[in-house]
């Protein structure tokens, strides 16, 4: 799980180091993925990509669809299509946020 | 003996002081209220805040804005239509889902409204709650965001407002657009239908960008005391800025939509005077005069206009609709589509030719007064009222001043305003069957 950075043991350049080693290691940049599009899609998630503005949609099932072709018939992408650990935006994090936050007021309230 | 002690007070008094004993026990939450008069203040960013203090255990308070739709661009037609249905989302401060629940956790409610000039969020509880939903209102009216997936969401609701709306809504629609043609006040307050699918977050926040500010709102209330409001008129964070400015360019013309059905809805006007005019008061005796609609259900329309028609076989009432600028006076018809023909005429005759006598005019002076009253007596309307004057016209008229113009108005100066009017250049809308309804040249 390549998460944010709570510093924890290791010190900055190191973390960031070892966060570029595993986004390498997954793979999945491999088939021109990028790290929100690996997301299992439960109903948060589901609900977070539709509320994306089209655009990013768009992306989105775009890169999917390419990777699962890829995928299908056992190839990867060239490697300068790889997708690289600067240019993987978490696009989906704010609507996520958002829905998760929506989610637990929900619950506050039922709660009463 | 025996006689005197029964008619004795202390005998009598026991039993009457016991129980008035208990009911005393249960003393108002509030202490006693002081009563407040109307109070306006104009705030230095321009804000005019306007209380009544009426004792009422429901306080009220609205936010109104001189946004309605006639300051709506050729781009963001249909706005305001749309802002009405989206009142109540997702804001800054508060989630749809959270605001909802708020609400109705402390018994309030929340309300849009909005016509022409003026755009008016509105909220109202108990007291003991009022300083919450003052709160909620705030957030509500002047830190919205329009979340794009929730105005997807709800954009059905635009559709259904659109297409179920009422013929006799159409007609006033209609007969605006035939009078003051493309300006401002040519604006439908309904969503025009294709343009539906383009009105979205950039239509809605462009319209409150261009219109609220600080300068054309006006915060009212009643059931609350004065300083409160005025604090909470401070409170907001309002922009500065001069908005669009009025522009209504009467033209006159007609406007016939054959729909077919049994009925032909009609309606007529010449132009008349703005809110703040001298004439206004004479113009609301004068509608009163010619007829205002029914006072008993299912009774014939009174006045002069209702009786031409009742005689023909239709129903007429008279229009009055005053904006801050200019207004529209005239008549309305309903009347099945054979018989259309024919009321039309009557009432244009009588419209047009009636002789007013002095019993007519103090009839009208004390039909007006009476609808004042009510208006005031009312505390939705009363806030209503303050809102759209406090917000089209920069201040706020006590009843009592309203009552005095009336009294005031004399019988010349009513029969100058009539001739003048049907002297002018008429405007008509007509829905329904037409076929027997004549075109305006005809009148």
């Amino acid at each position: 799980m390549v998460g944010e950075g709570n510093s924890g043991l290791l010190s900055g350049g190191a973390m960031q180091w070892l966060r570029r080693w595993a986004y390498n290691a997954s793979g999945f940049n491999k088939l021109g993925l990028w790290h929100d599009d690996c997301l299992y899609e439960d109903d948060e998630v589901k609900e977070a990509v539709r509320r994306l503005p089209e655009r990013l949609q768009d992306d989105r099932t775009f890169r999917i669809t390419r990777a699962m072709q890829l995928s299908l018939s056992h190839q990867i992408l060239p490697r300068e299509q790889w997708t690289t650990f600067d240019e993987d935006i978490r696009y989906l994090k704010p609507y996520l946020e958002e829905v998760r936050k929506e989610n637990r007021e929900k619950a506050e309230w039922s709660k009463k | 003996m025996a006689s005197k002690l029964m008619k004795s007070n202390i005998l009598r008094s026991l039993p009457a002081r016991r129980f008035a004993a208990q009911a005393a026990t249960k003393s108002s939450d509030y202490g006693v209220l002081p009563r407040e008069p109307l109070k306006t203040t104009t705030l230095p960013n321009g804000v005019v805040v306007a209380s009544i203090e009426n004792q009422s255990p429901l306080s009220r308070v609205a936010i109104a804005v001189r946004g309605g739709s006639r300051y709506e661009t050729p781009d963001n037609r249909g706005a305001t239509h749309l802002l009405r249905i989206v009142a109540g989302l997702t804001n800054a401060e508060n989630t749809a889902f959270g605001l909802t629940r708020e609400l109705q956790q402390l018994g309030a409610s929340l309300a849009c409204s909005a016509d022409r000039e003026v755009l008016i969020y509105s909220a109202d509880a108990t007291r003991n709650h009022m300083d919450v939903v003052m709160e909620l209102l705030a957030n509500a009216a002047t830190r919205q965001v329009f979340k794009p997936w929730e105005i997807t969401d709800i954009k059905p609701h635009l559709k259904l407002d659109v297409e179920t709306t009422p013929a006799e809504v159409s007609l006033i629609e209609d007969l605006h657009l035939a009078a003051f043609r493309q300006s401002d006040l040519g604006n439908s307050v309904v969503a025009p239908h294709h343009l539906i699918g383009q009105l979205g977050p950039d239509q809605l926040a462009s319209h409150l960008s261009r219109t609220l500010l600080a300068g054309r709102t006006a915060v009212c209330g009643t059931g609350i005391d004065h300083e409160t409001l005025v604090e909470y008129a401070q409170g907001l964070q309002l922009p500065q800025g001069e908005g669009p400015a009025p522009a209504a360019r009467y033209g006159g013309g007609e406007l016939r939509t054959e729909i077919g059905g049994g009925v032909a809805l009609v309606a007529v006007a010449a132009e008349g005077a703005g809110r703040s005019s001298a004439t206004a008061a004479q113009q609301a005796v004068l509608q009163a005069v010619l007829g205002a609609g029914a006072v008993v259900k299912y009774g014939a329309g009174r006045g002069v206009l209702g009786a031409a028609a009742a005689q023909a076989g239709g129903a007429a009432a008279a229009l009055n609709a005053v904006y801050s600028d200019t207004g529209l006076v005239g008549y309305t018809v309903a009347a099945e589509a054979d018989k259309a023909g024919q009321v039309i005429e009557a009432v244009n005759k009588a419209f047009k030719t009636t002789s007013l006598t002095a019993e007519d005019v103090n009839r009208g002076k004390a039909l007006a007064k009476a609808a004042v009253l009510r208006a005031d007596d009312n505390s939705g309307s009363c806030v209503e009222t303050m809102g759209v004057q406090g917000a089209s016209l920069g201040k706020v008229s006590a009843v009592s001043d309203a009552l005095a113009a009336i009294d005031a108005v004399k019988l010349s100066d009513v029969q100058t305003l009539h001739k003048r009017l049907v002297g002018g250049k008429l405007s008509m809308a007509a829905r329904g069957n037409l076929r027997t309804v004549p075109y305006l040249d005809q009148l």
